[in-house]
């Protein structure tokens, strides 16, 4: 018996010392002492002072507890709107906010999009992330939305990233934003942007963040941490970090037939494809100009065209693992009753355009990759009505990298085709 | 309340954090796993077993699932989830508040869970403003911290009717 008070009691002691209710410590003592007979308790008589001990009891909430709350509201609140309680939560006050994240997942381990830096994380290995594309030929906008179908999902579309179409003499520029009301760059929504060179054959991806930023979410990190270098102060001056780069073949012979398209995604190395690598995961908007980063510097000085790597250099195999992925359109197959080129859209696609594509990794003997990681569709796009296509995303790529490729073939190339 | 001496075996008394002495049967105590462990590690039910921190309000509301669900064990599982979701209905956020401290306490793990879920409920379709004010959370961002949040949530709630 005396055993078993002993645990008993120190775990008395241990909720009394996150209490600071004094006339509740009395009242604890007293029963201890076996002294006290049938005390009223302050929380039965709505008193004023009553109302105080609730209030600061609550802010005493056992961590396990709040744990367990925020575990089972995220759990439930999986689909959009429903999910930005769990964004609330994290707003709540610092404590909350440590808690909230370590519940969330990436979308990677999860397939959810929960904060804006989603948008920025890795989409999920198994199945893709659908979303659809709205096109605004007033505004110049592409709206991307998270959801199956405007029809489908409606009102209830979740709006991920907004993008502006400004066409100048000699590019054509698509600023990409958090929302479709600010483009400036000095906005705290703005993300990043796609810029065409002359003939509209190659495209850049530009990221207002560093892309080495890739500090995966680590537990004993306190939000301190996070939150000092992170956001405001820091995004000010923004960068523009050159993240990937696609090109379109040109079609000198003026044939008509598919488009050839490649992206280089220098900010993801090629081992992200390769058996248990990983993708470069940011896990807050924090823009770290000045970090050095050894993983991509290799990969920054290299030819990135496709096909160039030299299979002779000395440390091959390092090489080759930080070289930048690669991706291609899936061919076409010519259909002959129907005298069209065909892809297997499964159903995500319906009308017929020279825009639709399917990327695959472009990979080479050397690089190690799983035969069915090659054949992995890891974006598709495609029109399936007036101003209205999808796009469905998976690891490596993030909703915004997605996002530019597609908007890339949104911009006519009179050149190519 | 009946004294603690004379209690026989099947019967065990604890004390409510305001003095208030509950004697119970030992079946229904056994729904408590901190009760339970007490109970297996030689604990003689002579003994007046005190909970502070558990006001009487609280520890009345816990005997009441606990016996409710003692009770119930080998009858219909639909009888007590009606039982459970009536429990908790109408409670406001305080005597919730010293629910789920109890259960947390007392390692009543099926209490634990509707109070936990009860609580998560009631965060659902609300502002973080709103939040703070229902668990009277002091809001502890710089002003710096507080924008980066609020831009977060802007991206969060907007463009939903």
């Amino acid at each position: 018996m005396k055993m078993a008070f002993k645990g008993v009691f120190r775990k008395f002691r241990e909720m009394k010392d996150d209490s600071k209710n004094k006339s509740r410590r009395r009242a604890d003592r007293k029963c201890m002492h076996g002294r006290g007979r049938s005390h009223i308790a302050p929380e039965s008589s709505p008193s004023p002072s009553a109302s105080l001990v609730q209030e600061s009891r609550w802010a005493n909430l056992p961590p396990e507890l709040l744990l367990d709350i925020i575990q089972r509201l995220e759990a439930s609140q999986t689909l959009w709107p429903a999910r930005r309680d769990v964004v609330a939560c994290g707003a709540v006050c610092r404590l909350w906010r440590e808690t909230v994240k370590e519940v969330v997942r990436t979308p990677e381990q999860c397939g959810l999009l929960t904060f804006p830096i989603s948008v920025k994380q890795p989409g999920p290995r198994d199945s893709p992330i659908q979303c659809f594309i709205k096109r605004e030929r007033e505004t110049s906008m592409y709206l991307l939305y998270l959801g199956l179908t405007p029809a489908l999902s409606g009102d209830f579309s979740k709006l991920l990233l907004a993008a502006r179409k400004i066409r100048r003499t000699t590019s054509t520029n698509f600023v990409i934003s958090l929302g479709a009301e600010d483009f400036s760059k000095t906005s705290d929504t703005y993300i990043g942007k796609l810029r065409s060179n002359l003939l509209g054959t190659k495209f850049s991806i530009y990221d207002c963040q560093h892309p080495c930023d890739h500090a995966i979410q680590s537990k004993g990190r306190s939000l301190r941490n996070c939150y000092s270098t992170q956001q405001l102060s820091s995004r000010v001056p923004t960068g523009n970090h050159n993240v990937a780069t696609i090109s379109y073949e040109l079609n000198l012979l003026r044939t008509r037939g598919p488009r050839r398209m490649f992206c280089a995604m220098q900010s993801i190395p090629i081992s992200a494809i390769q058996e248990g690598g990983t993708a470069p995961t940011p896990s807050t908007f924090r823009s770290c100009v000045d970090e050095r980063c050894s993983l991509f510097s290799a990969a920054k000085g290299k030819d990135l065209k496709f096909g160039s790597s030299s299979p002779s250099e000395p440390l091959e195999s390092v090489h080759d693992a930080r070289d930048p992925l690669m991706l291609k359109n899936k061919a076409p197959r010519w259909h002959e009753q129907l005298q069209c080129w065909c892809l297997n859209f499964k159903g995500r696609v319906t009308v017929a355009s020279v825009k639709n594509f399917q990327l695959v990794a472009a990979v080479e003997p050397c690089h190690n990759v799983p035969a069915a990681e090659q054949e992995k569709v890891i974006l598709q796009f495609g029109k399936i009505g007036k101003d209205i296509f999808t796009m469905d995303y998976c690891y490596p790529l993030s909703a915004f990298q997605a996002f530019a490729i597609c908007l890339s073939s949104f911009d006519t190339k009179p050149a190519c085709e | 309340m009946a004294s603690s001496i004379e209690n026989n075996n099947e019967k065990l008394t604890l004390k409510s954090s305001d003095g208030e002495e509950f004697l119970v049967e030992k079946h229904v105590a056994l729904q408590s796993t901190l009760l339970q462990n007490m109970l297996d590690s030689d604990c003689s039910s002579a003994d007046v077993i005190p909970l502070p921190k558990i006001d009487a309000r609280t520890l009345a509301l816990v005997l009441g699932y606990c016996k409710k669900h003692a009770d119930a064990s080998s009858s219909k599982q639909g009888e007590l989830n009606s039982f459970d979701s009536e429990f908790l209905k109408d409670m406001d956020m305080g005597a919730l508040f010293n629910l789920v401290l109890a259960a947390n306490f007392m390692e009543i793990k099926g209490l634990l869970d509707i109070a936990a879920q009860k609580i998560a409920d009631t965060i659902k379709d609300k502002p973080h403003q709103e939040v703070r004010e229902i668990f009277h959370v002091e809001n502890d961002y710089t002003p710096e911290e507080e924008a980066a949040v609020r831009e977060e949530n802007r991206w969060a709630f907007e463009g939903f009717p």
